[in-house]
């Protein structure tokens, strides 16, 4: 299985929060580090919009921060209660949307597509990502952009691990039959 | 299994597919993250649903407020014309009876001197407005006067009468006339008639209030300006005529012409004289209100609850009374006001975050 990745490295260290390890306080400096490019991916692959994508990001990242001292452990998983907080702000940048034209093609998706031969696959794939529903594209969006496993989409959809299966399988269903059309 | 490998395949693809974050807007996130968020300033922007719900709220609490005011202005405006009320204000009947006094002096004073030959007959009956004379002043003079009853017990009606006296010195004024009647029973009493400066009339009858059991008290006004006019336009011609004899006195020729216009000028002085003393006491009637007081006494075995001017314990705890009353009635208006702004925000706080989970189901639903 092929996987393309670039990681940007940097040296960060986040103001001083609660001691991680001791019990129901959240390491919100772990948090950031691990899931900042899971959440960017999510959001971009749910809103369809890089601009965007960046822009709900640091929302939802902000207010994560903000909040951080009302996470509680035992409601959930630090990872679960984030993309809890970045689904929020990707879906109220979608109602805001819907009120705005948008546009119908990401010019940066363009810009960056090669001529190989695989990229006529890769624009099917794009298209028909952006033709599924948005129910259909975010659950995509967690398993296969942020990484989380089954009990992880569960957690942040607030469903069973056996519903959030068949919902993903429905959706790549769905996203083989757009491909194929 | 073809269907298996097609899945896997397909997974693959979106996993090559995942988006990149740019390097440039990681670096400008990591710094945001590592100074902690820093709050951005925005400009204040009332959302509508606030602002919907806010200006009728402000709108009704000012509209309240006039109500309120104007209101209390109301009932202080019409506890004043009670007061007023009282008293009958009838400039004209006023005016007529104080003019009768003046006419019997003209007249006696007409009938004294018939054996003088005057050239130009006194005027006694003021004259209407001709326009000879300067008009009477727009400001209106008002006569206050108020009477209060008393109970004191029997022993202590002499007691009670000089503590009456002292508090019409104390504020300024003087006893018109007083008369006590001590017994040895219970039928001891007095009637005082009082001057008290118009200005210090609250003060005193309160003092005077608390000499004793008030059983009755009223107060009025009468306006006395048409009074006050009339002695004016009175001292005003009897000066103009004095001025006119001074003239001829000085142009006189003959002996007998001077010895006229001098007795003439003595009526005329005299006449002056009189309308001084009328417009002294229109003035002294403003000035001074007049205030009757009546002490009486109590029946046999009948308590009188006498107050006197030490503040002790009951007092203070008529005070404190008064106090929470008080504290208590702005707390209910303020809950009045309050308790429906809060019900007001709390439903515009609910509604919102209603709208908001509903927006985002149907932002789950869109394609």
């Amino acid at each position: 299985m092929r996987r393309r990745s670039v990681r940007v490295t940097s040296t960060l260290t986040l103001p001083p929060t609660a001691s991680p390890g001791s019990g129901s306080a959240l390491d919100f400096e772990a948090l950031y580090r691990s899931a900042r490019d899971d959440i960017y991916a999510y959001v971009a692959t749910l809103t369809g919009d890089r601009a965007a994508a960046e822009d709900v990001t640091a929302t939802a990242f902000e207010r994560a921060y903000r909040r951080q001292a009302a996470f509680d452990a035992r409601r959930g998983s630090p990872r679960g209660w984030l993309f809890g907080i970045a689904r929020h702000a990707a879906l109220d940048e979608l109602r805001k949307r819907k009120r705005r034209a948008t546009l119908t093609h990401d010019p940066a998706d363009e810009a960056g597509a090669d001529t190989a031969a695989g990229s006529v696959d890769r624009l099917d794939l794009r298209a028909a990502l952006k033709q599924l529903p948005v129910r259909d594209r975010e659950i995509i969006a967690l398993r296969y952009h942020a990484g989380l496993d089954t009990a992880g989409v569960a957690e942040v959809l607030g469903t069973t691990a056996t519903n959030a299966g068949t919902q993903l399988h429905r959706a790549m269903t769905k996203l083989r039959e757009a491909m194929h059309a | 299994m073809p269907e298996t490998a097609e899945f896997d395949e397909l997974v693959a693809q979106l996993m090559e597919e995942r988006p990149q974050i740019d390097p440039v807007f990681a670096r400008e996130l990591d710094a945001k993250a590592a100074a902690g968020f820093p709050r951005r300033r925005r400009r204040l922007r009332i959302s509508r649903p606030v602002f919907y719900a806010g200006a009728p709220a402000l709108a009704a609490l000012a509209v309240a407020l006039v109500v309120v005011t104007s209101g209390s202005g109301d009932r202080r405006d019409a506890g004043i014309a009670q007061s007023t009320a009282a008293a009958p204000a009838a400039p004209a009947a006023g005016g007529a009876t104080e003019v009768a006094p003046l006419a019997q002096r003209d007249s006696a004073a007409a009938s004294g001197g018939a054996a003088k030959a005057y050239s130009a007959p006194l005027t006694v009956v003021p004259p209407p407005d001709s326009g000879r004379l300067a008009k009477p002043t727009s400001d209106r003079v008002q006569e206050q006067s108020a009477s209060i009853t008393l109970q004191a017990p029997a022993k202590d009606v002499a007691s009670v009468g000089d503590q009456i006296l002292q508090v019409t010195n104390q504020v300024g004024g003087f006893v018109e006339s007083s008369s006590v009647r001590s017994t040895d029973g219970d039928d001891g009493g007095g009637t005082f008639t009082l001057r008290i400066p118009a200005d210090r009339l609250g003060d005193g009858l309160a003092r005077l209030s608390r000499l004793g059991h008030v059983t009755e008290r009223t107060q009025g006004v009468q306006d006395i300006t048409s009074l006050r006019n009339v002695a004016r336009e009175r001292l005003q011609e009897e000066t103009a005529l004095r001025t006119s004899l001074l003239k001829r006195l000085a142009a006189a020729k003959t002996d007998a012409e001077v010895s006229s216009l001098k007795a003439q000028i003595a009526d005329v002085n005299a006449a002056i004289g009189a309308a001084r003393g009328d417009l002294a006491q229109v003035e002294r009637r403003a000035s001074f209100a007049q205030v009757s007081v009546t002490l009486t006494t109590a029946g046999k075995g009948s308590v009188v609850p006498v107050s006197d001017d030490r503040w002790g314990p009951r007092d203070a705890l008529h005070d404190a009374g008064r106090v929470l009353e008080t504290i208590a009635s702005v707390l209910v208006v303020a809950l009045s006001v309050l308790v429906p702004l809060a019900l007001l925000v709390a439903t515009v706080i609910i509604t919102r975050r209603y709208a908001g989970k509903r927006g985002r189901a149907r932002a789950l639903d869109a394609i």
